[in-house]
């Protein structure tokens, strides 16, 4: 190997060895943390499986009967509870602690979903996951660091946390940023989507995040 | 019986998740520059060797299994994550309106560059940088960096050949002519 070669490899060294131990272990722990939700997931499957058959039986058999017996009329299929709540009955994504019902239809995706643009670069903290919607839309979330909020004021409140809600510049990309604290400090969730409405994505922000404690604190009787 | 088996691989798992971890994190680090996104990176190619890790534990090197998965992984997410990164900073600052001059912009960014490994390493392309961590850091040879590339022999020897002649240019050691980064170039294979 030849001395700019030797350089190049003790530059490259001494960049690696930056890493300390401790990152390793944290990586350490979140896998085995992960295998081990898998495998408690993949043990209640059956279980899972058997009470949500029985509760669609009772569901049904009680959606025949109830007209019948009260001499009403069946109403549609639970129409108006899924406009109020657009998230929560498709699949989740999992970001470190925050767990994202989407709507029903919607299905993960490893697909490209982000429009190109040209600018600088922030680092990222934390992997993505992607989600179609039914409609052709697609949606990105990830959790970023509080630098990637806009210096302007919040634009939405979601569950008590500050949201900036912003508007691509080719006009249907959607993005929601929400900063919400954690022990480890600020973190900012992040949701990028196409051709998905603003309202949906802050009802998937809502489900997703606890709210905020200066929200909370102060209902000290009946709330809700 | 099974109840054995399985705890056998499941401690086999974490005694190689120990020992490879760190190495990995750190060849993943110098792939992607940011050690959250290399935890990321890591994390996700551990898990799919646990996926296989009965077929992975019986070869000879899981290391190097996991090191590919790793290195692949990089490589597909590169443009994902370079647009994500645009996409975030742009919002950052919708009022700035006027980006910068190209030109002027690359001379700033190899001012900033010279000395920094790091910084220049993220100015090659995906493959290239690979390419190059994996020949002088983790000191596999041509055909090993061959096969975790998927790729000829002659292409390992071309792209590192341009990774390390931009690298030197930004590193202030070299040869400005041969400073061309092109995804493009990658796909040039030396017989």
């Amino acid at each position: 190997m030849s001395r700019q070669h030797n350089d190049i490899a003790q530059a490259l060294a001494d960049r690696a060895n930056q890493v300390p131990e401790a990152a390793a272990e944290r990586v350490r722990q979140r896998v085995r943390q992960q295998l081990d939700r898998e495998a408690r997931r993949s043990r209640r499957m059956p279980i899972v499986g058997i009470a949500a058959a029985v509760v669609v039986g009772i569901g049904v058999g009680a959606g025949f009967l109830l007209p019948a017996v009260t001499g009403g009329s069946v109403a549609g299929p639970a129409g108006t509870a899924q406009r109020d709540t657009p998230a929560g009955t498709g699949p989740t994504i999992q970001l470190d602690s925050l767990q994202l019902s989407l709507p029903a239809g919607y299905r993960l995706s490893g697909n490209e979903c982000l429009p190109a643009t040209t600018a600088p670069v922030v680092p990222i903290r934390s992997s993505t996951t992607s989600a179609l919607a039914p409609t052709g839309g697609c949606l990105t979330a990830e959790l970023v660091p509080d630098n990637a909020i806009p210096p302007s004021t919040p634009t939405v409140s979601v569950s008590g946390h500050p949201g900036w809600l912003t508007t691509g510049t080719n006009g249907n990309t959607t993005n929601l940023l929400v900063e919400f604290p954690t022990a480890g400090g600020k973190h900012v969730l992040a949701l990028i989507a196409e051709d998905i409405p603003a309202d949906v994505l802050v009802t998937i922000a809502r489900n997703a995040l606890p709210p905020s404690p200066a929200t909370t604190s102060p209902c000290a009787g009946p709330c809700g | 019986m099974g109840a054995m088996h399985r705890k056998e691989s499941t401690e086999g798992f974490d005694s190689f998740v120990t020992e490879a971890g760190l190495p990995l994190l750190r060849t993943a680090y110098l792939l992607v520059d940011d050690l959250g996104e290399a935890e990321d990176l890591v994390q996700e190619a551990l898990l799919r060797v646990a996926r296989y890790w009965d077929r992975v534990r019986s070869v000879e090197y899981p290391l190097a299994y996991a090191r590919r998965v790793l290195v692949n992984l990089t490589i597909d997410q590169s443009t994902r994550r370079r647009r994500r990164r645009q996409l975030l900073s742009l919002d950052r600052w919708p009022e700035s309106g006027n980006l910068p001059d190209p030109a002027a912009d690359r001379e700033f960014s190899m001012v900033e560059v010279r000395g920094d490994i790091g910084a220049a390493l993220a100015a090659l392309t995906a493959r290239q940088r690979a390419a190059i961590v994996l020949r002088y850091w983790d000191g596999l040879s041509e055909a090993e960096t061959a096969q975790h590339l998927s790729c000829s022999i002659g292409t390992v020897k071309s792209t590192t050949s341009r990774g390390l002649a931009r690298l030197r240019e930004l590193l202030g050691q070299g040869d400005p002519r041969t400073g061309e980064d092109n995804e493009e170039d990658e796909a040039v294979s030396v017989p």
